[in-house]
């Protein structure tokens, strides 16, 4: 009969930890020179590399996103999606779809990261935006 | 000796599960000789306690503290355990208890190379020596307690609880997305891509209420869960169905993502990361109801709530899913689960089929076909439901053991 207290803590517990709340929003930074090492590489590290890393990357349009290979597999590349597009063309970010799957733009097939539930940040989207912009730097 | 008493219990237990077969509970006939024979201790009163010692050490697992066939081990059991208070047990001669005793069938093992020839007679004499139970004339109040077989269908809860000092063990396995391309050969049917799994192991306080812990490995989430069961739905339908309460709080323990300094909550505050946020919560009230032996359908609306979620969402959803179960035959069964989001960001609705192979009433596999890659219902509802209307779908398995 003791065990009948489990189930009636959880109830109370969970009473007393209930908030409600939305969020985060993050200010939006003033962005000016970008690092892809510094900046543009952790973001592939926290939210993409689940997928596109070596071992499975040919189920993910066989792109790897892991440090040493990122960058060499971007630039000038053709996409897997579409032979005709490039993955990132240095000061064209609208014609980059590394940019256009990032920013939700829903026009070449699926939006990165493919949880469509955690898009990337404003912030960052904006950082692989000017990263590209800056010419797509290996710095 | 109750050393000696756990241990053929734990065979017994061993022994069930490997009987994959299920057995059909056909006549047992006994040769006509072996009929005739008379039992050679006579019913003398030491023979019965001599009898009753050893039924209660090798037999009640099986058979029940009473002779009634409702042991603990018998919850699996097809065909179940023979009832030794019914007239028709009481009908057959001595020598066919006997003979049955002495050569088994199926899980019922032949005690002959166990027990002496003496110590089966001993036995006969006890259960010959148990009373017929008349049966109570209130059997139209009797109970639909089969209305599922699990606790869960397939993604969803049941009004199922579980039967007293027993535990359910589910592993829920899902691969990833996958479509009917050339990726598909390619990605080995999914199970290439990235999956999600469940563990949960559930135990009953009592037979209408019981606890329940899970993990699962999107989000690293610990769950505890319990349900009630309110009302039961009876045989001759004057209570018509079943309704149950359930309950269940998702403990996210995945590292919380990077925010930069002065981020804030919608509301304007200073946005900083506390345990709250980890906490998600399911409540349901679930009605079923059995229509036949082989068919049970059930509705449940449900209310989720998130403590925190992003910017565009909203803390609470409410979804009704819809399920139902149809037996095809003693060991396979069809499940199906449809789910309309009433409040939700998205509103496709989860889908979900599956086909169940059950070896007994306790212990089945469950091949599935669904819309989505998650396991627990807070995440299944609050998030996209996989878009099958482009052929997207995930394949995954569920396996259930009741001990
Ligand atoms: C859950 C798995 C998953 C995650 C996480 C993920 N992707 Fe993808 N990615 C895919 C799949 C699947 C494809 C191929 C489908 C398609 O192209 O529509 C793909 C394709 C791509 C492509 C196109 C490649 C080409 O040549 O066609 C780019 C660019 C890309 N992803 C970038 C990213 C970035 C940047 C992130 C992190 C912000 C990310 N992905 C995170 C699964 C993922
Ligand atoms: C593993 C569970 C189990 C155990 C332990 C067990 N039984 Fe059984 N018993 C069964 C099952 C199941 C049947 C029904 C078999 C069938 O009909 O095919 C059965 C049938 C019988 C029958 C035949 C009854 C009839 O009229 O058809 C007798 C007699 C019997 N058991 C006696 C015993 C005795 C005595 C013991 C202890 C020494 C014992 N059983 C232990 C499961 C068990």
């Amino acid at each position: 009969m003791k065990k009948i207290y489990i189930p009636l803590i959880v109830v109370v517990f969970s009473l007393f930890s209930c908030t409600k709340q939305q969020g985060p929003i993050e200010p939006l930074l003033v962005i000016s020179t970008v690092s892809y090492v510094n900046d543009i590489q952790p973001i592939f590290d926290e939210n993409c590399i689940d997928c596109h890393n070596i071992n499975v990357e040919q189920h993910f349009g066989d792109l790897n996103l892991e440090a040493d290979k990122s960058y060499i597999e971007l630039i000038n590349i053709n996409a897997d999606y579409d032979e005709n597009i490039k993955r990132v063309i240095p000061n064209n970010a609208i014609n980059s779809i590394l940019w256009q799957k990032v920013n939700n733009s829903n026009l070449y097939g699926d939006n990165m990261p493919l949880t469509p539930n955690d898009p990337l940040s404003q912030n960052n989207q904006n950082l692989i935006k000017v990263w590209i912009e800056e010419g797509a730097l290996d710095n | 000796m109750s050393i000696y008493k756990n241990v053929s219990k734990l065979l017994i237990l061993l022994l069930s599960f490997a009987s994959v077969s299920v057995y059909a509970q056909e006549a047992w006939i006994v040769p006509d000789a072996e009929n005739a024979i008379v039992n050679p201790i006579q019913n003398s009163e030491a023979a019965i306690v001599s009898g009753q010692k050893l039924y209660k050490s090798l037999c009640v697992a099986c058979h029940g503290n009473l002779g009634a066939g409702d042991g603990v081990a018998a919850v699996g059991l097809n065909p179940k355990p023979t009832d030794f208070t019914t007239a028709d047990f009481h009908k057959q001669t001595a020598g066919s208890v006997f003979w049955k005793l002495s050569k088994g069938r199926g899980v019922m093992a032949p005690y002959e190379g166990m027990l002496s020839e003496e110590d089966r007679w001993a036995l006969v004499s006890y259960l010959k020596s148990l009373k017929v139970e008349i049966p109570k004339k209130k059997v139209a109040t009797k109970k639909v307690n089969n209305t599922f077989l699990f606790t869960q269908l397939i993604n969803t809860q049941t009004v199922q609880t579980l039967p007293n000092k027993i535990s359910e063990f589910t592993i829920q396995h899902r691969f990833g997305v996958t479509q009917l391309n050339s990726d598909f050969i390619n990605d080995f049917l999914g199970m290439d891509l990235g999956a999600n799994l469940r563990l949960a192991y559930a135990k009953a306080i009592n037979s209408r209420l019981y606890a329940e812990i899970g993990r699962t490995r999107y989000g690293k989430t610990y769950d505890l869960g319990a349900k009630y069961l309110v009302l039961q739905q009876t045989i001759d339908n004057k209570t018509p169905f079943s309704i149950a309460v359930y309950g269940n709080m998702g403990i996210n323990t995945q590292k919380f993502p990077k925010v930069i300094d002065g981020s804030t909550f919608v509301d304007g505050s200073n946005f900083s990361y506390s345990f709250a946020h980890r906490l998600s919560f399911n409540s349901q009230i679930i009605f079923a109801k059995q229509f036949s032996e082989s068919f049970s359908m059930q509705i449940a609306p449900v209310v989720i709530w998130h403590n925190l979620v992003a910017k565009d969402e909203k803390n609470l959803d409410f979804v009704i899913p819809f399920g139902a179960r149809l037996e095809l035959n003693q060991k396979s069964a069809l499940l199906f689960e449809v789910t309309p989001k009433i409040i939700a960001k998205n509103k496709r609705m989860p889908l979900s089929i599956a086909y169940e192979i059950a070896s007994s009433s306790a212990h089945a596999f469950q091949l599935i076909l669904t819309s989505t890659d998650r396991i627990l219902e807070q995440s299944i509802y609050s998030n996209e439901t996989i878009d099958y209307s482009q052929g997207k779908f995930v394949l995954g398995f569920n396996i259930k053991r009741l001990f």
